[in-house]
């Protein structure tokens, strides 16, 4: 087995403990910082000793706990503000080596990654990921977020409309931390495209890009 | 009622010794078995398991002397010393795995913020235990 992790969890609602039943599994130490003290009590009925009643984002908390051992913390509260707060706490004072947040507000994603939390879990963009996987027409698809970054892989599909119908990669002024890493066509190879590449209706554009730019390069390839 | 296996929870409290002999004095004619256990309850900012050397030693000299005195009486007696994030759960453990029928716990008179207290662990006990359970306060200084 992979070496024995010390886990802390703040939230101890569905999320917190189903996360925590699958780690204490796996044979990691887990502790769940819960506020309210019936959460407590279920979640130590059902998992053992394995619960701290108190407020994840207070820094006595958070040293009761151990967090200057922790190796993860993992912030799955209902409130972003809670959320952040506790990552924050986790990384600046104790030096966790690795946060993890919930995020509830799609918004709040990109604040959190800039204010150095490791990863984010939005449950709204997930399931919009997949919406937008499910349907073919749509002509933006998230493929990948990079973990603990800005940068994300996202597929274009030029349609007969698009501006860039026509035009080539060199014309086409992308932002400066946007790159395009393959062109996918009907028939063809898929292949690596350069400046003199032209763009067809039909082509399929994987675009590395950050979350900042997606848009100025959904309007310059799409509409 | 038969009692064959008595479980005493040794808390360092002064009062262990009185618990001792009280489940002698139980478990006298039918010669019970008594597991005498010391729960060192650990700080989360440590492993479990860390060595804690003085609280170690403090626990070893409380299971000696209770362990002597019991023999001393002829009982046969198993002592062990667990560490566990919470003395209650731990006991609860202890006493299922070795199918005792009685608990006996020593706790110090305590009050706070002006209320008599009972800790967390003896109500975990009287709540959880699978069997009897029987306290002995030490008297009010």
């Amino acid at each position: 087995m992979a070496k024995s992790l010390y886990i802390v969890i703040v939230g101890g609602g569905n999320i917190g403990y189903y996360l925590s039943k699958a780690l204490l599994n796996q044979g990691h130490e887990v502790l769940i910082i819960e506020k309210d003290v019936r959460k407590c009590e279920r979640l130590e009925d059902e998992l053992g000793s394995c619960c701290m009643r108190g407020d994840g984002c207070e820094t006595a908390v958070l040293s009761e706990a151990g967090l200057n051992r922790a190796d993860v913390l993992i912030a799955t509260a209902s409130q972003d503000e809670d959320n952040l707060v506790s990552c924050q706490v986790a990384k600046h004072r104790f030096k966790v080596p690795r946060t993890i947040a919930l995020v509830n507000n799609p918004i709040n994603d990109r604040i959190f990654k800039k204010l150095g939390v490791d990863a984010t879990i939005s449950v709204t963009n997930t399931i919009l990921e997949h919406v937008e996987q499910e349907i073919p027409a749509h002509p933006l698809i998230h493929l990948l977020t990079m973990s603990g970054q800005m940068e994300e892989v996202v597929e274009l599909l030029i349609t007969r409309d698009s501006p860039s119908v026509g035009k080539s990669i060199g014309q086409v002024r992308l932002p400066a931390d946007t790159t395009i890493a393959l062109v996918m066509r009907e028939n063809e190879r898929p292949r690596i495209p350069d400046a003199s590449t032209v763009l067809r209706e039909n082509d399929r554009v994987i675009a590395l890009t950050t979350m900042d730019s997606e848009k100025i390069l959904e309007k310059l390839l799409l509409s | 009622m038969d009692i064959d296996r008595i479980l005493v929870a040794a808390r360092g409290n002064g009062v262990d010794q009185v618990a001792v002999e009280l489940a002698c004095k139980i478990g006298g004619k039918s010669k019970a078995k008594i597991y005498i256990v010391y729960v060192l309850e650990v700080n989360r900012s440590l492993p479990v398991d860390a060595i804690i050397r003085p609280d170690i030693e403090a626990a070893e000299k409380v299971l000696l002397e209770a362990e002597e005195y019991a023999q001393a009486h002829d009982f046969e007696v198993e002592t062990e010393i667990i560490q566990a994030r919470d003395v209650g759960p731990a006991i609860i453990e202890v006493a299922r795995q070795n199918n005792v029928d009685l608990i006996v716990m020593g706790m110090s008179y305590k009050k706070r913020f002006g209320s008599f207290t009972m800790g967390n662990a003896v109500p975990h006990v009287l709540e959880e235990a699978p069997c009897r359970v029987l306290i002995c306060r030490e008297p009010k200084a």
